[in-house]
């Protein structure tokens, strides 16, 4: 018996008929053996074959240091920054930044953000399936009248415009807005769409269908104050919920001034951004209005029509989009 | 089973497990830990043929000159390796290799364990394809068989004569067991890596890892899925004729499979992946937080998979796909020819003898 | 008026389609790129109502006739025997015609099961899409982790030690692993930046694929010294009913799969049904190649005219999305009427085509024909992208030459999308980024 350990250098004409270049035959044992550097017959190196070597060397050099080049490229590319108005089907797909006053934000799950861009030309519409966690940690989640910084790819369609899809949440830069100091009788309609800042204590509370429906006051007024199911929703400390919705306590809140009714009402930026103070700084006698605003806000609740009653309880459902 | 079904069974079994449906839902976490269900299910094979079959050294190395093929020679080879055996109870393994005529064309043989003559039986064969295409009339017209008889009883459990063409050729061991010497094919094969202690083993190292980055009360689910995926592709190649080294390394001998399919029969798997694919299925929306259709169990499974299995069969049956005679493979129908053949050779010469030792009488 | 309108570029997209898919390693997706731009331009060219139908019949008949440059144009090293497709097999056993015809049944019976499929598949894609589409992230990596497990080794190991016979018998199992990792890398940076000019972006990864397929694919064939066999024409093929129904099954799960997951394409549909329906034959592997690509180019774009989900899913719903929304079901029924009439005149054109190709490459050395594609391509890469995308194609042709010369999958070239789709759908994206330091 035999040990064998080499390969047989006997070959076979099996192949007759056929005619091979003298290049791809094996010098030793005579046998095709095309792009092989090693006879898979006889075990020969077949040193001869330099074309395939130097095409297997080339490919690996082209590929490794072609995508060092292309890395070190990309490393200090900046995306293009372009005006929104810009933007054309050729453009779809581009990885570019823009860079616009935010109008409106819309969130619907649990990480997900779009928001309305305006740069003064037109507007796009920008968004992220995930990252609104992210934003809000760095101080970059986007709300109404920021000032945003965005790199995303543009995506166009006939059906939904177009749009920019953010892959990376840290590629979306905020310089926030600052909210204005007011009292809360200083608020009137006409202050529809301003951002303020209003110092108050909840006077009123009441829940409907996972809403609360909170009015806040001090020396000077007193002002409804939603709380929307789908922005409680997304509140990670409960206890905050809690706390903004227990009478008495006063609260710090930033909200952009909207309009109910004729009624000037505050639709609060975040809850999770409201602060509950620890002092006492409104004496609770002198809020105006305080029974009369509760009977009054009852009233307007029992005499709301039930078609409205049904579109508000639609409407809880629903994504809120906040001004 | 193909590596597919058993990649397919590993994550449709894990699909079951809640909390690992909910970790992959991208509504809750996003996480790729069902990946893992298959990974696992593919693992035992992926370490026999990525890994273990080279690091598997055989005593001997049995080959035959594609040239001038010499069946008698490997037989001879063969039979002596199997009388080592028997003489000193060593386990001895031979490494056969395929006889490679062209690039694309191997000279195809036959590898016959025969208990009821104690004979090893080499048939050499046409000249085949890489697809296995035979090129009938390629077969060599003399010195086509080969036989020798092994001294100890052998004893044979594979069933079925090896068909050796292809890129590459098998091992066969040779065991003493209770006087007789046992054929072992692809000794390296559904050894130690089909153990479902190692896959408890594999399983805890993949738990642990996760633990170590996602914590314990997340990461012992990674190793729960992984061990089922090891272990529904163990308990799945039972269902071949080799089965595995279940215990490995408490047990270390290879159980016999229950032969109830091939590995490669492609109905049995065609069947299981499409089981697995529809089972996947309905876990994912049973575990949705959104589940998006509402058909009961039982709706589910008569419309996606009772009905549309029941045609196939019906199909295949009415096509003579599935039962029937079995198919035996080309190789082993050419070789049982060639034996016939012989046989009746045989027959031929031993007739003529008594015809000759009739006539020299009457003379 | 519309529907002679439809007609008349049906047949016109179908004519043009078959003449263009004829230039090997020229895509359908880079000549409708580039009849987009000359659209958009004069839109007055082709009326709109029958631009979808001019581009679906565009893709029907490259999904028909391509086979015959890919089988006739890119004669395979011998040596490159165990990833060298039966197809090619045939063509060097002097049955190319028979191999054409076999692909061409198989994308006949695409269409058929197309428009069978299409009662049982209309509304439960619905909801497939939802359940799917919440896990997609670990579906699409259960498509990687298959992708790079099942390639075995090739041959069984040669070498004295057992050292020896390992590093053998692993060599392409590297090479198919270095493929994935440097196209899955480049997918990162392609992905992130725009590395072309911006009013190409719409087409920014063609020259990537270019690069992968195309020109790797001409160099592989270039570098072989084969000599084409003399080509038979048969009257009939070797083929039967049960071959064509086993053949369908195999290509409809493997085109199926590849239109509907993202980022997975025709190749590794066909690798995962190849083995799910585990047929060996070689024939039904040729067939069922026809009917995979079929169903694949096909199906992507189908799902993209069904208005109630309109998956955008492959190269060519890609393309239209921005200009192009189904509005009802007729749309549908519209396009299958389009697919059927341009996929049975492809079949005709196949013959006259094959034998058309089989003359060329008797009277002249298919490598000259490899050479012109290869300038086309060149031409068409410069002319729409200038040197960032003569550069994107170079580095992309140095990986894509990695599995062809080192004989491992070229499918693990598409790891450039499916590696950042799959990371980026589980939110590893930026943490990704963060580490290669590119944003």
């Amino acid at each position: 018996m035999e040990e064998k350990s080499e390969r047989r250098e006997d070959q076979i004409k099996m192949d007759a008929g056929r005619e091979f270049p003298e290049e791809v035959m094996c010098p030793s044992c005579g046998k095709f053996v095309g792009a092989y550097e090693k006879c898979p017959y006889c075990g020969t190196e077949l040193k001869k074959r330099i074309s395939i070597v130097f095409f297997k060397r080339s490919a690996i050099v082209v590929a490794l240091g072609g995508l060092f080049l292309l890395w070190l490229t990309a490393t200090h590319l900046k995306p293009t920054l372009i005006k929104i108005n810009e933007i054309t089907p050729f453009y779809n797909n581009a990885v570019v930044e823009v860079e616009g006053k935010v109008i409106s934000t819309k969130m619907k799950k649990k990480d997900d953000i779009s928001f309305l861009l305006d740069d003064g030309t037109a507007e796009l519409k920008c968004q992220a399936f995930r990252g609104r966690e992210k934003m809000k940690s760095t101080g970059n989640l986007p709300h109404a009248g920021d000032t945003v910084s965005v790199i995303g790819q543009i995506n166009i369609t006939d059906k939904w415009g177009t749009s920019m899809m953010i892959n990376v949440p840290s590629n979306v830069k905020v310089t926030p807005v600052k909210a204005e100091k007011v009292k809360i009788g200083e608020i009137t309609v006409e202050d529809k769409n301003k951002l303020v800042e209003v110092v108050g204590e909840v006077v009123y509370v009441r829940d409907s269908r996972g809403n609360k429906f909170i009015s806040i006051g001090d020396i000077t007024g007193r002002i409804d104050m939603p709380l929307w199911k789908s922005d409680i929703k997304r509140v990670r400390d409960k206890k905050k919920v809690e706390e903004v919705s227990t009478k008495g306590n006063e609260l710090r809140v930033i909200g952009s001034i909207d309009e109910y009714r004729g009624n000037p009402q505050i639709q609060v930026r975040d809850i999770e951004e409201i602060e509950v103070l620890k002092e006492d700084t409104i004496p609770t006698r002198k809020i105006p209005n305080y029974k009369g605003a509760r009977r009054k806000m009852e009233k307007v609740l029992s005499e709301m029509p039930p078609a409205l009653k049904k579109a508000e309880t639609e409407a809880d459902e629903k994504p809120i989009t906040t001004y | 089973m193909k590596g597919l079904t058993h990649f397919m069974s590993g994550v449709a079994l894990a699909s079951f497990i809640p909390a690992a449906m909910k970790l992959g839902n991208n509504q809750i976490a996003s996480s790729y830990i069902m990946a893992l269900g298959g990974f696992f299910g593919i693992m035992p094979d992926t370490l026999d043929f990525k890994v273990g079959q080279f690091f598997e050294k055989p005593n001997y190395e049995v080959e035959m000159d594609p040239n001038k093929p010499d069946p008698q020679d490997m037989a001879e080879q063969i039979a002596r390796a199997m009388d080592e055996c028997d003489e000193t109870g060593r386990y001895i393994k031979v490494q056969l290799y395929p006889m490679r005529v062209g690039v694309d064309l191997w000279r195809q043989y036959v590898v016959k364990f025969d208990p009821d003559t104690n004979e090893v039986v080499i048939v050499i064969n046409e000249i085949v394809t890489t697809s296995q295409v035979p090129y009938l009339g390629t077969e060599p017209e003399t010195n086509r068989i080969g036989r020798a008889k092994v001294k100890g009883k052998m004893l044979e459990t594979h069933g079925r004569p090896s068909v050796v063409d292809i890129m590459s050729g098998p091992m066969f061991g040779f065991k003493k067991v209770k006087e007789r010497v046992e054929v072992e094919f692809l000794p390296w094969h559904r050894t130690w890596s089909h153990s479902y202690v190692l896959g408890f083993f594999l399983a805890c190292i993949a738990g642990l890892i996760a633990s170590l980055i996602a914590g314990w009360n997340i990461g012992w689910l990674y190793g729960l899925v992984g061990f089922l995926g090891y272990s529904i592709h163990i308990t799945e190649d039972l269902t071949g004729h080799m089965g595995g080294s279940l215990l490995w390394p408490f047990v270390k001998s290879r159980t016999n499979g229950l032969c109830l399919f091939k590995a490669s029969n492609p109905h049995a798997n065609f069947q299981v992946d499409y089981v697995a694919a529809a089972l996947i299925l309905f876990n994912m929306n049973r575990f949705s937080p959104t589940p998006f259709f509402t058909l009961s169990g039982w709706q589910y499974f008569l419309f996606v998979l009772v009905i549309p299995l029941s045609i196939y069969y019906t199909l295949n049956k009415m096509a003579g796909e599935i039962g029937g005679v079995k198919k035996k493979k080309p190789g082993e129908i050419s070789a049982n020819r060639a034996l016939a053949d012989q046989q009746a050779g045989l027959n031929e010469e031993m007739l003529d003898d008594e015809e000759e030792a009739q006539i020299g009488a009457m003379m | 008026m519309d529907c002679a309108l439809i007609l008349l570029y049906t047949v016109l997209g179908t004519v043009m389609g078959a003449l263009l898919s004829m230039i090997p390693a020229l895509h359908v997706y880079n000549i409708c790129g580039i009849i987009l731009i000359a659209w958009y331009a004069t839109p007055e060219i082709i009326p709109m109502v029958a631009l979808p139908a001019f581009f679906m019949s565009l893709l029907v008949s490259y999904s028909i006739i391509n086979t015959i440059p890919s089988m006739f144009f890119g004669a395979p090293d011998e040596s490159a025997v165990f990833v060298v497709l039966p197809g090619q097999k045939y063509m060097l056993q002097g049955r190319g015609f028979e191999a054409s015809i076999l692909t061409g049944v198989g994308s006949l019976a695409a269409i058929v099961i197309i428009v069978l499929l299409t009662p049982f598949v209309f509304y439960p894609m619905k909801y497939i899409k939802n359940i799917v589409g919440q896990n997609l992230a670990w579906v699409m990596l259960l498509f990687i982790t298959y992708m790079l497990m099942s390639e075995w080794p090739k041959g069984g190991g040669l070498g004295k030690t057992r050292f020896q016979k390992f590093k053998w018998a692993w060599a392409n199992l590297i090479a198919g692993l270095s493929t994935f990792a440097l196209a899955g890398f480049m997918g990162f940076i392609i992905m992130n930046k725009t590395m072309v000019p911006l009013n190409m972006s719409f087409q920014g990864i063609m020259p990537v694929f270019v690069g992968f397929f195309a020109v790797a694919g001409i160099i592989q064939n270039l570098i072989s010294k084969q000599k084409v066999p003399p080509q038979h024409i048969s009257k009939s093929i070797d083929v039967d009913g049960k071959l064509i129904a086993k053949s369908t099954l195999a290509g409809t799960i493997g085109g199926g799969l590849a239109a509907f997951i993202p980022a997975v394409t025709g190749g590794i549909g066909g690798l995962v049904a190849g083995h799910a329906t585990a047929q060996r034959d070689d024939r039904i592997f040729v067939m069922s190649q026809g009917v995979s690509k079929t169903v694949y180019y096909v199906g992507s774009f189908l799902f993209f005219f069904v208005p109630f989900y309109m998956l955008s899913r492959g190269g060519m719903a890609i393309l239209m999305k921005p200009i192009f929304t189904p509005d009802t079901v007729y749309d549908y029924y519209r396009i299958l009427a389009v697919v059927m009439i341009s996929g049975a005149l492809s079949f005709l054109l196949m013959f006259p085509l094959t034998k058309f190709a089989i003359k060329l490459i008797t009277k002249m050395d298919y490598h000259v024909v490899l050479w012109i594609a290869l300038v086309i391509v060149l031409v068409i890469v410069y002319g729409l992208m200038g040197w960032s995308g003569m550069f994107l194609m170079t580095v992309a042709t140095g990986i894509g030459l990695i599995p062809a010369l080192f004989h491992a999958r070229k499918s693990n070239a598409m790891a450039v999308l499916l590696v950042w789709m799959t990371l980026s759908m589980a939110g590893h994206g930026e943490a990704v980024l963060k580490f290669f330091r590119l944003y």
